[in-house]
């Protein structure tokens, strides 16, 4: 069998080549003509090929560092939950104290009675009680748990040392409460002097 | 267009696309794949509780 050369595509090209000739035989015209036709190679390549390429390895290889990063940073996560679980099996027993001092709502009813369950045994009289304005409808949660403090004015009556007992109480009462302030003054009860302590404190509760 | 012309033309084409690919490159290194959900995710957690706080609480109901 006999290959037989394909000589039709000479043919038809044939003229150009012819043209083109005479033009490449100058050094200058060749050198030229070579280096802008490289430069435009290397352009289109770079820009089509090259820059892509590059590019999508960059992002992988940025992605697989940034997701060993992460998996770094969840392992430690874990590791630092199994510990909470730990410590708070251990604080387990201790829950209903916390819960107490800091409610996870307002619990506003309860304290106000124990305010008065505290002046009944400190043997004081409550004169007036205000608290700021707050929210008894529980609002949705919020990704951080933050204390909400419940700023109050109490106004008590009674001889110094059941005044100086109802502070002592409250400092050490049950539910967290801070004093702020205290105001002592003698004001007159049906032609009678009573002492009047003014406290301003803030309770808190969790959200 | 003569010669020179179209030299010129094709280095600054050159030039522009190498700038091009080295700024690609380099937005690609410092650009973080990280989303904000796992940037959420990935907080740290202290684990431990504040013990001196529970028996201070504790030593206060008692007395």
């Amino acid at each position: 069998m006999v290959i037989e050369p394909k000589i039709e595509p000479y043919r038809r090209f044939n003229r150009y080549y012819t043209m083109l000739e005479p033009l490449l035989a100058h050094p200058e015209i060749r050198a030229y003509t070579m280096l802008v036709l490289s430069l435009f190679t290397m352009s289109f390549f770079g820009y089509f090929a090259i820059r892509p390429t590059l590019t999508t390895v960059i992002n992988l290889r940025q992605q697989i560092k940034d997701m060993r990063f992460v998996e770094q940073k969840l392992q430690d996560k874990i590791n630092a939950l199994s510990e909470a679980q730990v410590g708070y099996e251990n604080i387990k027993p201790d829950l209903e104290i916390i819960s107490t001092a800091l409610p996870p709502e307002t619990k506003f009813p309860d304290f106000v009675k124990s305010l008065e369950k505290l002046a009944t045994e400190s043997g004081t009289i409550v004169v007036g009680l205000n608290f700021q304005n707050i929210s008894l409808s529980s609002l949705e949660a919020t990704t951080a748990a933050s204390e909400i403090p419940i700023g109050f004015s109490l106004t008590i009556s009674g001889d110094y040392a059941n005044l100086a007992d109802f502070v002592k109480r409250l400092s050490r009462f049950e539910r967290l409460a801070t004093i702020e302030k205290i105001g002592l003054a003698i004001k007159k009860e049906k032609e009678k002097e009573a002492l009047h302590l003014t406290l301003v404190g803030k309770t808190f509760y969790v959200q | 267009m003569s010669s020179k012309q179209t030299l010129f033309l094709s280095i600054f084409t050159f030039l522009t696309v190498l700038a091009w690919i080295a700024f690609d490159v380099y937005h690609a290194v410092t650009t973080s794949t990280i989303t904000p959900v796992q940037q959420e995710l990935i907080k740290p957690l202290e684990p431990s509780f504040d013990k001196e706080v529970i028996s201070e609480l504790k030593e206060g109901q008692q007395k």
